[in-house]
């Protein structure tokens, strides 16, 4: 542990004012956040020997999520990516990213996804006004989200003000 | 007065005053440096951790939005410093080391754009121009997200130090103040009656007047006894000085009464000596003449046994008559008035030498005497006594083969010493001590006529010229006379001393 620090320091203390790293992309930023929500959560205990991180929808993000994902762990257990084709295949699933279907069929999906301990994210407009929990969108040029307290309760999720305080809206419990 | 009296420096009052103004002032440096340091030391180890404290909060606070890119979030964390006066700016920097976020008071100066390097574990501080800073990294989840930054001044720490010394100050005047009024209060207890005994001392030294007194002092203690004692010694001084001043009166009394009946009772006996020696001459002349006359008248009518005894009559009366003469010698050289001058003490001896040698013209004798030898005396004693001792001289060397005598000048510092050695019968040098009494002889008259007066009439001559004369000798080896007159007196000093 100690040992990555120091390299992430060294990393840190390496890298030149104008920034060597690349500046990641949005869809780079998008995984990633999806890889931190999992810390902002209270996950009902015990967790599964592996955290499940899945995609609703075929595209390109995928090969996105998969990259930024690789080898990361949460809470001790290493994260796997699955694709989903169907809302109905989300048991065993943490956190389930939705691409797809277009925002008419979004409440049929989202009613499937309703489960117990399932944070849904997604970066379709209106995502959380239809009962999701989190939502993405772009303000000033950057990437920020929704929160949806409502959803999240009905999953039985608790959400760490941490995340709420750096969230672009958080919507009130209840829902639309 | 001896001893140099001492220089009077500050006064007691002033060595006291000036005491108590450096003891508080010391005492009150020492005390305030050692708070300062003190205080230096806490404050800033206080301040470490409350920045310590705070950089931990805000990066723990800080972390989400961070990870979030969310700058707006935390300016408003780090704008929860407003709270801490001591701080002045804070800022986050991301994982790139650039500024993230930031918050900063009025005056403070803006924040580095950059990170500057800070520990993987810990925090790191520092101080540049009298500002603390301390940096630390944020971590989330074990990897580190960005870094905070925290900046304070030493404002406060330098204000708490003004006041300090601005307290220390306020003390170190009122301390001034009480030593002030301690002094006054001093020198009315005990510097005012001590002054005043110095005063009295120094009068006393100066003027000798043992009558002065110290003036009686109000308060209690040593000084008291001080002055108690100090008049008592006074008192002892001036009452021994009295006794001293009537021993002294007295003394001088029955010296000049002494010296007078001393005088009289002298006078009276060198009258009598004087006038005896003087009446017996009469009788002598008669007893000579007339012993003469029956001899050339009568001298045929008589047996050579009468013949014999009127001889012998004749001789005694002419040896007391050398003897009268002598007496008389040595009466007038205790009487007659002296008159001192430069003399040519080798002119004298040659003159008497030659009276001597004309006496036995056919004695082989070497006759030494050192030329140019001069004294300061009366020349006719002068010549008393050198006929007194060169006639010795010829006298106790008439036995010899060849008569050795011979006058010097000893060297000696001084008054000059002049001796008359020869190589006549000499004497025991335990008698030496007597030959200058009167009628002391050390040779049978038979052997070398004389009447023993000679050696005393020297002596006497030559205590009224402030010298003296004494003798060395053996038996058989000759003798040495030594004699020493004053030296001449110097330009403008005393006469020698003139005895009546």
């Amino acid at each position: 542990m100690r040992i990555r620090w120091a390299l992430a320091l060294a990393s840190l203390l390496l890298a030149g004012p104008l920034g060597a790293q690349p500046q990641p992309t949005r869809a780079e930023l998008k995984a990633e956040y999806l890889y931190q929500f999992a810390h902002y959560l209270h996950w009902p205990h015990p967790l599964p020997a592996m955290f499940t991180i899945c995609m609703l929808g075929n595209t390109p993000f995928w090969r996105v999520l998969t990259g930024v994902l690789a080898d990361q762990r949460i809470d001790r257990r290493p994260v796997v990516v699955r694709r989903l084709l169907r809302p109905s295949q989300a048991a065993g699933c943490q956190i389930v990213f939705v691409t797809t279907p277009a925002p008419r069929q979004m409440a049929a999906a989202l009613a499937q996804l309703d489960q117990d301990h399932v944070l849904t994210v997604s970066d379709l407009q209106g995502f959380c006004h239809e009962g999701g929990a989190i939502e993405f969108l772009v303000q000033h040029d950057r990437l920020r989200f929704i929160v949806n307290l409502g959803a999240t309760r009905t999953a039985q999720l608790q959400v760490s003000s941490a995340l709420l305080s750096v969230a672009a809206q958080v919507l009130p419990g209840g829902g639309p | 007065m001896n001893a140099r009296p001492a220089r009077p420096g500050r006064s007691l009052a002033q060595r006291l005053t000036w005491l108590t103004v450096l003891i508080t002032g010391a005492a009150l440096l020492a005390a305030c440096t050692a708070f300062i340091i003190y205080d230096r030391v806490t404050y800033r180890a206080l301040l470490l951790r409350h920045l310590a404290v705070q950089a931990r909060i805000i990066g723990e606070n800080s972390r989400s939005a961070l990870v979030f890119s969310d700058p707006e979030s935390a300016a408003k964390t780090l704008a929860t410093l407003a709270a801490s006066t001591d701080i002045r700016a804070a800022g986050v920097y991301d994982r790139a080391g650039r500024l993230f976020a930031f918050y900063r008071r009025d005056d403070a100066l803006p924040l580095p754009s950059q990170a500057p390097a800070t520990p993987a574990f810990g925090h790191r501080h520092w101080t540049q121009h009298n500002r603390l800073i301390l940096t630390r990294v944020i971590v989330f989840n074990g990897v580190p997200v960005g870094s905070i930054l925290i900046r304070s001044d030493l404002r406060q720490l330098m204000q708490r130090e003004r006041h300090y010394v601005e307290i220390a100050a306020i003390v170190w005047a009122a301390a001034l103040a009480a030593a002030w009024l301690f002094s006054a209060s001093a020198r009315r207890a005990f510097v005012r009656p001590i002054a005043a005994l110095a005063a009295i001392a120094g009068q006393i030294a100066r003027s000798a007047d043992y009558t002065l007194r110290a003036p009686d002092v109000t308060s209690s203690g040593e000084l008291v006894e001080l002055v108690n004692a100090f008049n008592a010694m006074v008192a002892a001084v001036q009452s021994r000085d009295a006794e001293l001043a009537l021993a002294r009166q007295q003394l001088e009394q029955r010296v000049a009464e002494r010296t007078a009946q001393l005088t009289v009772a002298n006078r009276e006996l060198e009258a009598f000596s004087y006038s005896v020696s003087h009446d017996l001459r009469a009788p002598l002349r008669g007893i000579d003449g007339f012993s003469l006359a029956l001899l050339e008248d009568y001298g045929a009518q008589m047996d050579a046994t009468a013949r014999g005894y009127l001889e012998r009559i004749r001789a005694a009366t002419q040896r007391m008559g050398i003897l009268i003469d002598d007496l008389l010698q040595l009466a007038r050289v205790s009487r007659t008035e002296m008159r001192t001058e430069d003399c040519d003490l080798s002119a004298l001896a040659e003159s008497v030498m030659e009276d001597l040698r004309r006496s036995a013209p056919r004695r082989a004798a070497e006759i030494t005497i050192e030329p140019g030898l001069r004294a300061w005396a009366d020349p006719t004693l002068l010549r008393v006594v050198l006929e007194n001792l060169l006639g010795n001289a010829w006298k106790f060397t008439a036995k010899r083969a060849v008569t050795q005598i011979a006058l010097r000048r000893q060297d000696s510092s001084g008054a000059p010493v002049f001796s008359v050695a020869d190589n006549g019968a000499g004497f025991d040098p335990a008698h030496a001590g007597q030959l200058f009494s009167p009628f002391q002889r050390l040779h049978p008259a038979s052997e070398f006529p004389g009447t023993g007066i000679g050696l005393a009439t020297v002596q006497r001559i030559l205590q009224r010229h402030g010298g003296r004369a004494w003798a060395d000798a053996q038996p058989g080896q000759g003798a040495t006379f030594y004699f020493t007159l004053l030296p001449p007196p110097a330009e403008g000093a005393d006469p020698p001393p003139q005895d009546a």
